[in-house]
């Protein structure tokens, strides 16, 4: 961009702070001038002359919302914004060994292992505080807790899993099955970890899940997703999800951003990470339906077989996520052609008593299973 | 006949095709019509599908502005609840009642499809309001006035799958943009389930297509709660036309000094919108997305859209009474009624507040992101 002639221009400087190096250097910023024109655009941050006057700088932050900074530049003045979108707090006290018995991949840490924590939860944590009658923890399955305080639970997962952990939980009158997006890959329960906060601030009372903030990569994946603000950071979402995979071993968030891609209508070219995808993370059902997916577009038909015995497969467990649900849902009901029909009616009856009751808001697979009276 | 010939009807492609069905009268479902089918369901009629489709088309009529591709047909099919008033542009313009029964809307339907079809620069817009079933997160099905007709047997005949209809025109010569708007009223789970393994829901399926940009964004709200105002509008055509009459607008890129309305911050502004006019009544309406959407441009202004500014004065009986400044990127000074509070309508965009208070008072700067349709704010000179 170049600063108006008229006058001296000044220098605008943004920047971006975050743990994961991964996120500080490409996080989208835009510079928009008075006129709410885009004058620049950058990962990460930007350098430039502009012209002297009023300027909103967003960034789509790493938990994946758009944040906005306004600043004045001078005639011939240098300005800086940096954008710390999180406020640091304490570090958890997470135990130092990781859960289970069993050996698994291990896992690059993210960045933000062993640094200072900029938890949601976390910062969250001694502003509210759940009420003696507030939701209960009922029961998990293939995880455990691993903290209980005044605004959620912290769950870390068994080893191996063979499918998806949940925890049952009373919130009022009903009971809310959650599927957890825990990693077993993660050596260190930082990046293994979900946590399931009690929103107070709603009404009525409800829970909410988000990743353990040391997997920031897939706290923003779920922060866009939750936010449904694609738009602007649409560019580095493939990385994103193929850095999961391969680099930080989280399958679940993996998965979570092949969805998203799928959403988004950009997977289709990624057949060769989906299959590896749901090779390596067969104990996640959605993976199995996003390689359907890719494979129903297919021209040779043992390909599209394989694709739909992988998705007959998974609607035999239940999704880790509420968009796998929906994904699995949608291929079984429009599959092209005939083929299996009473398996993909079947397997329609099977997921539908999750789908009809299942929190379409939810990123994570949320059901109501208050027990309900026959007619 | 439901076409409403728009302002560029027969003018050289490309052109606007604009779908739009509003159902809130469903006889089958409850009143002396009622098929068992349709009575198990515990579903009553709704009291505003209608009117919110017909605000739209009104929108769509009156003030779309897409000078690339304007609107050249508006296919309009609107069964209103009885003394459901339509919007009187609407109701004028349109040739004589059809009820949005699974016939008239097929027939609808695929003329609409091939009007688009013509052109691949032409662009399609689809707004569906009524009783919805939210199958997924990616697929709403809208039930027809017809639905549980015995005619039509235990099926969902009756019924549009918004998504199948999108899938479907993905591709094969379509128009490369597109939007489409599925404003449902969602059902209980108990009723929701068995709409699960119903089929025969108006389907112009194929499996994925090649467009260039088509978003389709699902509103599915509480049940009743998503048709607040008794007569009134869903409050997600309300949010909807909020953000179209530029409450989701933003500038162009240099060099143009046009603003436009893009489909991937529609989405985002909606769910904004609809949060902030269901927030106070407790009550959640979900949003979802599907579909390469960002480059997708809906409305074009000619220039910044105003917005209603009011900046109130903290303590309100400050004295002596402050002096407010405000310049227009820090530069342009706009010159203002006096008195408080400031009561001014502003183009979009960054204007520089400076109020001038002597003591005990403290003086207040604040740089001011106006964005339309209103804007507030309150300048603090003392405690």
């Amino acid at each position: 961009m170049t600063a108006g002639t008229d006058r001296p221009a000044g220098v605008l400087t943004v920047r971006v702070e975050d743990p994961s190096t991964f996120l500080a250097h490409t996080l989208p910023v835009e510079v928009r001038d008075a006129g709410h024109r885009l004058v620049a655009a950058g990962s990460g941050g930007w350098t430039g002359p502009v012209a002297p006057g009023l300027y909103s700088i967003v960034l789509m932050g790493p938990a994946g919302v758009r944040l906005t900074h306004l600043a004045h530049v001078g005639a011939g003045e240098e300005t800086a914004v940096v954008l710390e979108p999180s406020p640091r707090v304490e570090p958890p006290s997470w135990p130092t060994t990781a859960p289970g018995t069993a050996g698994g991949p291990s896992a690059e840490p993210e960045e933000a292992a062993g640094r200072p924590s900029t938890s949601r939860g976390l910062a969250e944590a001694g502003r509210a505080i759940r009420p003696a009658l507030g939701p209960r923890l009922l029961g998990t399955e293939r995880c455990r807790v691993l903290a209980d305080d005044a605004t959620g639970w912290d769950f870390v997962p068994q080893r191996p899993l063979d499918a998806v952990p949940t925890a049952r939980f009373a919130v009022g009158d009903r009971e809310w099955e959650m599927s957890l997006p825990l990693n077993p890959a993660g050596d260190d329960p930082r990046l293994a970890s979900c946590r399931v906060a009690v929103v107070m601030e709603s009404s009525p009372v409800r829970l909410q899940m988000s990743f353990s903030p040391e997997r920031r990569v897939a706290t923003f994946l779920e922060g866009m997703r939750r936010s449904r603000d694609f738009g602007m950071a649409d560019a580095m979402l493939p990385k994103a999800t193929e850095l999961l995979f391969w680099k930080y071993q989280d399958p679940p968030g993996a998965v979570l951003g092949g969805l998203t891609l799928y959403r988004l209508g950009t997977l289709v070219d990624r057949s060769h990470w989906v299959e590896n995808l749901a090779r390596h993370a067969a104990w996640i059902p959605d993976g199995q339906a996003l390689l359907a997916a890719v494979l129903v577009l297919e021209q040779d038909p043992r390909r599209r077989r394989h694709g739909l015995d992988a998705l007959l497969a998974a609607t035999r467990h239940r999704p880790l996520y509420t968009d796998g649900l929906s994904l699995a849902m949608t291929l079984l009901r429009h599959w092209p052609g005939d083929d299996r029909e009473e398996e993909r009616a079947a397997a329609i009856e099977r997921l539908a008593d999750l789908a009809a009751y299942a929190d379409w808001n939810a990123v994570n697979l949320t059901t109501d299973i208050t027990p309900r009276s026959t007619p | 006949m439901t076409l409403i010939p728009g302002p560029a009807f027969g003018q050289p492609e490309p052109v606007t095709h604009a779908f739009v069905v509003g159902v809130s009268a469903y006889p089958f479902l409850d009143g002396p019509q009622a098929s068992p089918f349709g009575a198990a369901f515990g579903m009553e009629g709704l009291t505003s599908a209608a009117r919110s489709a017909s605000d739209v088309a009104a929108w769509l009529l009156e003030e779309f502005r897409k000078p690339e591709a304007p609107l050249a047909t508006l296919r309009v099919l609107l069964s209103p609840a009885d003394g459901e008033a339509l919007h009187p542009t609407v109701a004028a313009a349109l040739p004589g009642p059809e009820q949005a029964t699974r016939a008239a809307v097929e027939a609808a339907f695929e003329d609409f499809a091939q009007d688009c079809r013509t052109h691949p620069d032409n662009f399609a817009f689809v707004y569906i309001a009524g009783h919805g079933v939210q199958l997924t997160t990616s697929a709403s099905v809208v039930l027809l006035h017809d639905f549980a007709d015995p005619s039509h047997g235990a099926e969902l005949k009756g019924a549009i799958d918004v998504s199948q209809c999108h899938h479907g025109l993905s591709g094969g010569g379509y128009p490369n943009t597109q939007v489409w708007f599925a404003d449902a009223c969602r059902q209980v789970p108990e009723v929701a389930r068995r709409f699960e393994t119903l089929r025969k829901a108006l389907d112009a399926s194929k499996p994925f297509g090649d467009v260039e940009a088509s978003a389709l964004i699902l509103g599915a709200g509480p049940r009743e709660s998503a048709f607040a105002d008794v007569g009134g509008s869903s409050i997600f055509s309300q949010a909807l036309l909020w953000c179209l009459r530029g409450g989701a607008a933003t500038a162009c890129p240099p060099p143009a000094t046009e603003w436009y309305v893009r489909a991937g911050w529609l989405a985002t502004a909606l769910k904004d919108r609809i949060d902030a006019l269901t927030g106070p009544h407790g009550v959640q309406q979900n949003v979802e997305t599907v579909g390469r959407n960002a480059q997708v441009v809906v409305q074009r202004f000619e220039r910044a859209p105003e917005a209603e500014v009011e900046v109130a004065l903290k303590p309100e009986d400050a004295q002596p009474l402050p002096t407010a400044h405000l310049a227009l990127d820090a530069r342009v000074p706009v010159p203002l009624h006096p008195g408080w509070p400031l009561r001014e309508r502003l183009p979009a965009g960054m204007y520089l507040l400076r109020v001038d208070a002597e003591a005990p008072l403290t003086p207040w700067t604040a740089i001011l992101d106006v964005k339309p349709p209103a804007f507030r704010h309150v300048a603090v000179v003392g405690s």
